[in-house]
C-alpha cells in the first residue's frame, strides 16, 4: 500500500504580521481595474484599505 | 447644445461621489453613475463604429435615463466592480461572458480619450502603477529620496539586510496587504524583531519587501489632482499603535496642511505625469532633518477624509470636480 506524504507548506514570513484588524478610514483602495473590496468605514469617511479583486486588466 | 456629462464608474453608495457629484452640479455639469458589474444586466450600451472618424457613436442607458458618448467630458474611474456572469453558466462560459462585457463596455469607454473625453485615471495606467517595485524605482528616477529596500524570497538575503540595517527594517506587503477569509487581515508596515528571524525560512514562500526603519517628524499624504498638488501631515508619533502605521490608529491622529517645497512638488507631478496618471495620493515621511522620503503611491485611493478633517484649507472636493467638468483647463 502506497504511503502518502504530505508537506506542509512553508509559513510566509510576512504572514506573521498579519492582523485581523483592517484599515479604516482612508484606505488604499484599488480598483485598478477591475476589482476591489472594501472595507468602509464611517459614513463620511468611508474607507478602503484593501481591497481587492480584479476587474479589468 | 447638448448637456454635457460626468461619468462616474464606482458602486453605490460611495461617499466619495455623493459630494463630488454635488460639485459637479454646482458647476453646470450632469452626473451619470453606474458600476460594471450591471453590464449587461443593467446597462444597456448601444454604439456604432463611425465611418468620418468620429469613432464610437451611441449612448448608455442606465435606470430609465440615456446619455450619449459624445456628451463625456471626462470618465472617472472611482470603484467599479467587475460583472459576474450568472451560476446557471459553465465556469468557461461564465469567464467568456464576463471577459466579453468588460472587453467591450471599457474598450468603447477607452476609446473616447481619442475625441473629447478625459479618463481620471485610464485603468490600465492605474494598475500599472500600483506596482510598489516599480513606484520606488520611478520615484528614486525621478529624484525623489527612497529607503534603502530588498525586495526577495531568499532568506539569507533578507538576513544581510537586517544585519547590514542593524536591525532597523520594516516589512511591508508588496500588494495591498490583504488577506481575505472568514476574518479579513492585514499586513501593515511592522517592525521586523529579533524573534522574528528564527522565521526568516518563510521568505521562501513568495516575494518579500524590506525597507530600512526610518524615524520620522511626521507622515505626509500629498494627493495630486490634475495639475494641483495637496499635501496634509499627519501625527503619529505619540501613538504606539499608529507611529509606524497610521493606518493602525485613525482615531490618535492629528492633521495639518503642509506646503510642499517646490523641488518636491515638481518631482510629485512629474512621477504622476510618468504613470499616466490624473490622480495619485501618495506617502511620504519627513524626517526631523526635514528630509522628505517617497514610501509608495496609491493610484486610485481615498482622500475626502483629508478633506473632512481639515476643511476649506484642503479642498480636495472642488478640484477634483473642476478636474472633471473642466479637464482642458485642469489636466495634468
Amino acid at each position: 500500500m502506497e504511503t502518502q506524504i504530505t508537506t506542509l507548506p512553508l509559513i510566509p514570513f510576512s504572514l506573521l504580521f498579519a492582523q485581523t484588524t483592517t484599515p479604516t478610514c482612508e484606505g488604499e483602495q484599488t480598483v485598478g481595474a477591475a476589482t476591489e473590496t472594501e472595507t468602509s468605514l464611517d459614513n463620511i469617511v468611508k474607507t478602503d484599505s484593501v481591497e481587492d479583486e480584479d476587474i479589468e486588466s | 447644445m447638448q448637456t454635457r456629462n460626468v461619468l462616474i464608474l464606482t458602486q453605490l453608495p460611495d461617499p466619495h461621489v455623493s459630494s463630488i457629484a454635488e460639485e459637479i452640479r454646482a458647476r453646470g455639469m450632469n452626473v451619470f453613475c453606474f458600476n460594471l458589474a450591471d453590464f449587461p444586466q443593467e446597462v444597456i450600451l448601444k454604439t456604432t463604429l463611425q465611418t468620418n472618424l468620429d469613432g464610437w457613436s451611441g449612448t448608455i442607458t442606465y435606470q430609465d435615463r440615456s446619455i450619449s458618448l459624445a456628451s463625456l467630458a471626462s470618465i472617472w474611474w472611482r470603484r467599479p466592480k467587475q460583472y459576474k456572469a450568472p451560476e446557471g453558466y459553465s465556469p468557461g462560459e461564465r469567464a467568456f461572458l464576463e471577459e466579453e462585457a468588460n472587453r467591450g463596455m471599457i474598450g468603447v469607454l477607452e476609446s473616447l480619450t481619442l475625441h473629447h473625453t478625459l479618463w481620471v485615471s485610464r485603468s490600465h495606467s492605474i494598475r500599472r502603477a500600483e506596482l510598489k517595485p516599480l513606484q520606488l524605482a520611478t520615484a528614486q528616477q525621478l529624484g525623489l529620496r527612497t529607503p534603502r529596500t530588498l525586495l526577495t524570497n531568499d532568506p539569507g538575503a533578507a538576513r544581510t539586510f537586517y544585519e547590514t540595517c542593524q536591525g532597523q527594517v520594516v516589512l511591508k506587503a508588496v500588494s495591498r496587504g490583504a488577506i481575505e477569509g472568514e476574518k479579513r487581515r492585514f499586513i501593515y508596515s511592522s517592525q521586523v524583531q529579533p524573534e522574528h528571524l528564527a522565521a526568516l525560512e518563510g521568505v521562501r514562500a513568495t516575494a518579500h519587501l524590506f525597507q530600512e526603519y526610518l524615524p520620522k517628524r511626521f507622515d505626509l499624504r500629498v494627493v495630486v489632482i490634475g495639475r494641483q498638488v495637496f499635501a496634509a501631515e499627519i501625527h503619529s508619533q505619540h501613538s504606539e499603535r499608529a507611529r509606524l502605521d497610521f493606518r493602525q490608529g485613525y482615531s490618535d491622529l492629528t492633521y495639518d496642511v503642509h506646503r510642499l517645497p517646490d523641488d518636491i512638488q515638481t518631482k510629485v507631478l512629474a512621477l504622476v505625469r510618468r504613470f499616466d496618471l490624473q490622480f495619485s495620493s501618495m506617502d511620504f515621511l519627513v524626517t526631523s532633518e526635514g528630509e522628505y522620503i517617497f514610501l509608495d503611491l496609491n493610484p486610485n485611493g481615498q482622500f475626502y477624509w483629508l478633506q473632512t478633517r481639515l476643511g476649506e484649507r484642503l479642498p480636495l472636493k472642488e478640484a477634483m470636480a473642476d478636474l472633471l467638468v473642466s479637464p482642458k483647463d485642469h489636466c495634468l
